[in-house]
């Protein structure tokens, strides 16, 4: 669906001006900033009421649905049928297409970034009377790289060209060094709608290195509304959360998100409400206030503290704190920042449009050039399982990009053609503690005896923070590049297609995806077994074989005929059948299993 | 080592004398093999001046950086990202003594590799197991502050011991040394997360 542009005669949008112009996109979890370089001037944009704060919020009405400010008005009545923070929805599966109750339709959170993304760039492009594509799009440090992929991705189908992903606490910081002409070495404390990043930079002369990061990509200022509002609820209704009806509960977090902006400036709240059919004064002071959210605001204290520990520096370096996010306005924040750290505060920028600021004099920067470099780094680590479900490091955190490193691997079993490698980001040992980024299968191995072949697995982490993967196996004469198969991805066209048919196609979207999976896991045991034969033939009575065999030849003909069912039927029961076939396996103590093993510890 | 003949891969001109840019058609090159010295034109030597080498990496940044070629095609594109990754790559090895001095003991024709494997300094293995327990054993900050001086002090010692191995050319020697330091080195982050995760409790 897109819009026809008609101009008035005369004031045509030149054709090819906006080449040369780039936005930077804040695509926040509350709300939604844009601005571009126009004259050496960055410009808020505004939308159709003026305002320049966009929120992030989707309003479905019966016919069409309404983006930002837009259906703000309709949005009190009407709570349960909006979409808040879909940012937050990044931290799962972005490309999974998920049932929402509220609005009784299906959507991934890819989709529903898309649909702002294109609002974006529709009041962009009115404000700035050009069609700008190009863009830098800021993500909070401690996003991984599914979510970066997935923000990208949102923004590609929406028509943009993605210049750049940056970091928002960098973004903020590049405005205070351009704008402000700061220089030193600064924390920068970016407290958003749903995420809390922290990143430590030295500001120089025409470089500015980010040098440690920390955050929570879970926690932000909505929580502290969620907070408060129970606290509230607790205290004049005598009520709990578990009580009260969701619309209910949405608006009365409304009401508490605005007792906290009101306390960030106030010492004392009071206003007479009517609420869960009751009538209540609400009164509260600063101090109840800040004694309700302080273990929040602790937390976000000691993130700072444990990233200035790993950056190196001593606090004596340090020249400041940089707030940047609406929530860090809260007046406690700043309190608790002079108490632990004893630092100057910097706020002179609007905390709201910092980001995007930043975001647009580097998109500016990086299409114009620019005297000024931003050096930064991958906030997460990176690594791969290893045997007993444990995370091996790669790539660490804080190694400024970009960066490649190249892991050694070889085969566990005789004749093995493929290994699956499990990529994961994130600090803790244990892997499930940490995101998985996917499951690659490095596919075309020679088959030599196990332990032989020399496959280099080469990660590579781009300026954007986004991880690509290559492969190689190197023989004594030559080098091969391995194909490496991504276990559940969809590339671009496909997801623009998916997104122009899923409204009609949900269902059968999932249908397509689940196809895809019992193929990936149909072909993986095959391969398997192919692999056995040989065992297979020396271990098992000629009947077994013979039945292992046919269910093989059906599996491979219901891969051709694209039934879900069948293959998921024939996989189960290749399953069964090839049970005793794996008992005697054991037993006569082979170790089984695709998994490749490392082939050593450099 | 001579290099092999490098040509520009647009106009075929000789390469062999650039690192980044095609002398005649300025198109990014593919990156060649360069050990860390190279990486920051210095001669090998396990001394190094620290700011010396910031700012040659700032400068290097400026040059290569990704950032610097947005408009231009894929595989400048990807030769820039190539360069930065090796260029920071490199900075991290040659600020970190251990890592220095292995590259090091490579360019010389020690063979890292083998020697690793058959690593066999009982006295050394000894000393890091005691200082272990010693840790396993600290009860206060004031305990830990003082293994972790103690330790600290070993490193200093083992610096000006390696710089007169290197000097002296024993590599053999240089080689022992340097593992001692990083087993040192590795028990002062211990030490440091020891108190981490007391903290935490």
């Amino acid at each position: 669906m897109s819009l026809i542009q008609i101009s008035e005669p005369g004031k045509s949008p030149e054709p090819h001006a906006k080449d040369s112009y780039a936005l930077g996109i804040d695509f926040g979890t509350s709300n939604c900033v844009c601005s571009v370089r126009i004259d050496k001037k960055i410009k808020i944009v505004k939308d159709e009421f003026g305002k320049g704060l966009i929120p992030s919020v989707l309003y479905f009405t019966e016919s069409e649905i309404l983006i930002g400010n837009q259906g703000l008005e309709k949005i009190n009545q009407e709570i349960d049928k909006c979409i808040f923070s879909i940012k937050r929805m990044f931290n799962n599966d972005p490309n999974k297409i998920e049932f929402l109750s509220k609005i009784n339709k299906s959507y991934s959170p890819v989709e529903l970034a898309t649909k702002i993304f294109k609002y974006l760039k529709k009041i962009s492009t009115s404000f700035t009377k050009m069609d700008i594509e190009n863009c830098v799009i800021t993500v909070p440090a401690y996003f991984d790289d599914i979510a970066r992929s997935g923000i990208r991705k949102s923004a590609k189908i929406a028509g943009f060209n993605v210049l750049r992903l940056i970091n928002e606490p960098t973004s903020a910081a590049y405005a205070y060094g351009l704008e402000k002409n700061k220089r030193g070495n600064y924390f920068v404390y970016d407290l958003g709608g749903g995420t809390f990043d922290v990143s430590i930079l030295k500001l120089n002369e025409g470089i500015f290195q980010v040098v440690g990061t920390g955050g929570d990509s879970r926690f932000g200022g909505d929580d502290i509304d969620y907070t408060l509002a129970k606290y509230l609820l607790n205290k004049f209704f005598n009520l709990k959360l578990e009580e009260i009806v969701d619309k209910e509960f949405l608006a009365f977090i409304k009401f508490a998100k605005k007792i906290k902006e009101y306390l960030s400036k106030e010492d004392f709240f009071k206003k007479s409400v009517f609420f869960f059919n009751l009538n209540k004064t609400i009164s509260i002071t600063k101090k109840e206030f800040n004694d309700v959210i302080k273990a929040q605001i602790e937390k976000t204290i000691n993130i700072c503290k444990d990233a200035l520990r790993e950056s190196k520096l001593s606090l004596n370096d340090l020249d400041g704190f940089i707030l940047v996010g609406g929530s860090s306005r809260i007046s406690l924040i700043s309190e608790m920042i002079k108490k632990e750290f004893e630092l100057k505060i910097f706020s002179e920028i609007d905390p709201d449009f910092a980001v995007s600021k930043g975001a647009a004099l580097h998109a500016d920067g990086l299409l114009n050039g620019s005297d000024n470099l931003l050096l930064d780094i991958i906030p997460l680590s990176l690594g791969i399982e290893t045997a007993g479900g444990l995370m091996e490091k790669i790539i660490q955190r804080n190694s400024p990009i970009p960066i490649s490193k190249e892991q050694d691997f070889t085969t566990y079993e005789d004749g093995q053609t493929s290994i699956k490698i499990n990529i994961i980001q994130g600090e803790r040992e244990i892997i499930s503690d940490n995101r998985s980024l996917g499951e690659f299968i490095l596919d075309g191995i020679s088959p030599k005896p196990p332990g032989i072949p020399r496959i280099k697995v080469k990660f590579t982490v781009d300026a954007n923070g986004i991880l690509n993967v290559s492969a190689s196996e190197s023989d004594s004469e030559k080098t091969k590049e391995l194909e490496i198969k991504p276990h559940s991805d969809l590339d671009i066209d496909e997801m623009k297609n998916m997104i122009n048919e899923s409204i009609i196609n949900a269902k059968e979207d999932i249908k397509k995806r689940n196809l895809y999976e019992a193929k990936i896991d149909a072909q993986r045991l095959l391969n398997h077994l192919e692999s056995l034969n040989d065992e297979l033939n020396n271990l098992c009575s000629k009947s077994e074989v013979k039945e292992i065999n046919n269910i093989i030849t059906d599996l491979k003909n219901a891969l051709e005929e694209k039934s879900v069912e069948q293959i998921k039927f024939l996989i189960e029961k290749l399953d069964e059948s090839t049970q005793s076939f794996s008992e005697k396996r054991i037993k006569s103590s082979l170790k089984s299993g695709l998994v490749g093993n490392k082939y050593d510890n450099i | 080592m001579p290099q092999k003949n490098w040509k520009c891969w647009n106009c075929n001109e000789d390469s062999s004398t650039t690192t980044f840019f095609c002398l005649r058609c300025n198109k990014v090159q593919k990156p060649k093999n360069l050990n860390i010295f190279e990486t920051f034109s210095l001669f090998p030597n396990f001394i190094i001046n620290h700011e010396e080498i910031e700012k040659k990496y700032f400068s290097l940044q400026r040059e290569i950086h990704p950032d610097n070629f947005i408009n231009s095609p894929e595989n400048e594109k990807l030769f820039a990202q190539m360069h930065t990754a090796n260029i920071n790559d490199a900075y991290k090895k040659i600020n970190d003594s251990v890592s220095r001095a292995n590259e090091l003991l490579k360019i010389l024709g020690f063979d890292i590799k083998f020697e690793s494997s058959t690593f066999n300094d009982v006295q050394t293995l000894n000393e890091i197991m005691f200082l272990q327990e010693e840790l396993e054993e600290i009860q206060n900050e004031k305990e830990k502050k003082i293994l972790q001086k103690k330790v600290e002090n070993l490193v200093k010692n083992d610096m000006n011991t390696l710089i007169k191995n290197f000097n002296s050319k024993k590599l053999d020697e240089a080689f022992k040394t340097n593992v001692r330091i990083s087993y040192l080195k590795k028990l002062i982050k211990d030490i440091d997360n020891f108190n981490l995760n007391r903290n935490t409790l």
